[in-house]
């Protein structure tokens, strides 16, 4: 399912927020968004927001009141865990309870809420576990789960990977990945950890003064210093070391996984 | 160095489970100390039982007190807290009167109040911010101002509850620079917790914990050195120690290198 943003701007006690702002975000594809006012621009994907001018298109449709609960259920924003993140005791009593709010029904709903599990890599017994018996990390995958139970097309994260530990980290990495290549979702993350960006994203969009600065090919942009220096954006780890090589006349290639960097440096060593 | 905080045979159950079983650390004064554990490893337990808001049966002693959660008025004005939580849990609506309420808590004079509130915004260069509603505030802000109240009645200990998270790179370096000047002017000790190993690095001494238990303890950087320990209880390491412990891993080099210079410039000669 293919979003489209046209000429979004957001104002806001008369001061621009967001302005002429066009993007597109594809099926399975991974946008990444780095830059000031990322979590609105997510709202206003998510249609939690009205946008002051300009349309969202999903699908080919505009986004409009009539169409919103079509919408709620196609495209999901998983935020950043807060303390009264979940209103029920138990996961089951949770799934119920947001499949009701977006007036999603199927006949075999259980069914659904067991995949939706599977797809996280959690088992079976976890429906009926209380959500106060869950370590954050759990917590975070447990929040994934409850948003795939409508099989939605389009899933948003804000900030996934912040407070999570490094285990839990590379369970969600796998996790996203897994959703792009073999559910062919459309992904959207928000973040500020311009690293882990650099290695998951496929595209990359970056705001700055509420204007679209950059919206490329994650390669392209995030290894383009001067750009970023521009942007005052932080150059990824990998980049800087494989230029500081380069520097020396050493021909390292540009990598995203940082074996294959050390498999590089073997060889030129 | 004398010692600000002692913790002897501290015994903490929570719900039948237990959480730390025969727990003793100090902890320096007018030291930077990072207590780093992966999700549920009992860190913010700790960071609670230290600022006396759970019961420890007089086993902490701050100072010259004991923490007692029954007579906390006894270590009030010795610490500074931030916890997680703070961030939802604001009492008034704008920034300026969220100030004053600790300031007249403890009595203090209305003039005295206002200095004493300016100044701690002129260390912050936070002035603008004064005259906000907190609903204006981005996370990054609300995070500066709970670190600006903890420190506006010039506490003894400055206790950091996962605060270093979910913060761009410019207000991390803001906050870490004025921290290190009132650690060295003010003789300020700093406990601050993380899952992040990337945020201990400006720390001078740093505390493992697993699982209720203290791995292991020692100066900022020699507990980066040891890689294996901290990968086990599932810790991720910043990039250049990464980099060199797989490196040194397939023999291309022998030390830890902390810089990228230094590691390009001894690479290729």
């Amino acid at each position: 399912m293919e979003i489209e943003l046209k000429n979004i701007g957001y104002k806001y006690k008369n001061k621009k927020l967001l302005d002429k702002i066009d993007l597109v975000f594809k099926e399975a594809v991974i946008t990444g968004i780095t830059g000031e006012y990322k979590s609105l621009l997510l709202e206003i994907i998510d249609a939690k927001v009205k946008p002051t001018i300009g349309e969202v298109v999903i699908d080919g449709n505009q986004v409009n009141n009539k169409n919103l609960l079509n919408i709620r259920k196609n495209v999901v924003l998983v935020t950043q865990l807060t303390e009264n993140q979940f209103s029920n005791e138990s996961i089951k009593e949770e799934m119920y309870f947001v499949t009701n709010y977006i007036n999603y029904n199927s006949k075999n709903i259980e069914k659904r809420m067991y995949e939706s599990l599977k797809i996280v890599g959690l088992d079976d017994n976890y429906l009926d576990r209380t959500i106060s018996s869950l370590s954050s990390g759990e917590k975070k995958l447990v929040q994934i789960a409850i948003s795939l139970v409508s099989n939605p097309k389009v899933i948003i994260f804000d900030e996934p990977f912040e407070e999570l530990d490094y285990d839990n980290k590379k369970l969600l990495i796998k996790l996203i990945k897994r959703l792009k290549h073999k559910y062919h979702k459309t992904i959207i993350i928000a973040s500020n950890d311009i690293n882990m960006l650099y290695e998951l994203t496929d595209e990359i969009v970056i705001l700055k003064n509420g204007k679209l600065k950059v919206f490329l090919k994650t390669q392209k942009a995030l290894q383009d210093i001067e750009l970023l220096e521009k942007l005052n954006i932080e150059v990824p780890n990998l980049v800087k070391f494989t230029n500081k090589a380069r520097a020396k006349k050493i021909r390292l290639m540009q990598h995203r996984d940082i074996l294959d960097l050390i498999k590089d440096i073997y060889k030129h060593v | 160095m004398q010692k600000i905080i002692k913790i002897e045979n501290l015994f903490y159950t929570y719900q039948k489970e237990e959480i730390f079983n025969n727990l003793s650390l100090t902890i320096d004064e007018a030291s930077f100390t990072a207590i780093v554990g992966n999700n549920a490893s009992g860190k913010t337990t700790l960071i609670k039982l230290i600022a006396g808001l759970l019961p420890s049966n007089n086993s902490i002693i701050a100072g010259y007190a004991y923490v007692n959660s029954k007579k906390m008025y006894l270590t009030t004005e010795f610490y500074g807290i931030c916890l997680d939580n703070m961030i939802d849990n604001f009492l008034s609506h704008d920034v300026y009167s969220e100030l004053t309420f600790p300031l007249e808590n403890l009595n203090m004079e209305k003039d005295l109040i206002e200095k004493r509130i300016l100044e701690i915004a002129r260390l912050f260069k936070n002035t603008k911010m004064l005259d906000k509603k907190i609903d204006d505030l981005t996370i990054c802000e609300k995070k500066e101002l709970i670190i600006m109240i903890a420190l506006l009645h010039k506490p003894k200990v400055l206790l950091l509850d996962n605060m270093l998270s979910m913060l761009t790179k410019e207000s991390k370096k803001k906050i870490i620079r004025i921290l290190k000047k009132l650690q060295k002017d003010e003789k300020l000790t700093i406990i601050a917790t993380t899952t992040n190993l990337k945020d201990i690095v400006e720390s001078d001494y740093t505390i493992v914990i697993h699982k209720g238990k203290i791995v292991m303890e020692g100066k900022t950087n020699s507990i980066l050195n040891e890689d294996d320990i901290l990968n086990k209880v599932g810790l991720e390491l910043p990039f250049m120690e990464n980099l060199s412990k797989k490196l040194q891993f397939y023999e291309v080099i022998d030390k830890v290198y902390q810089d990228m210079d230094d590691l390009v410039n001894d690479l290729w000669k």
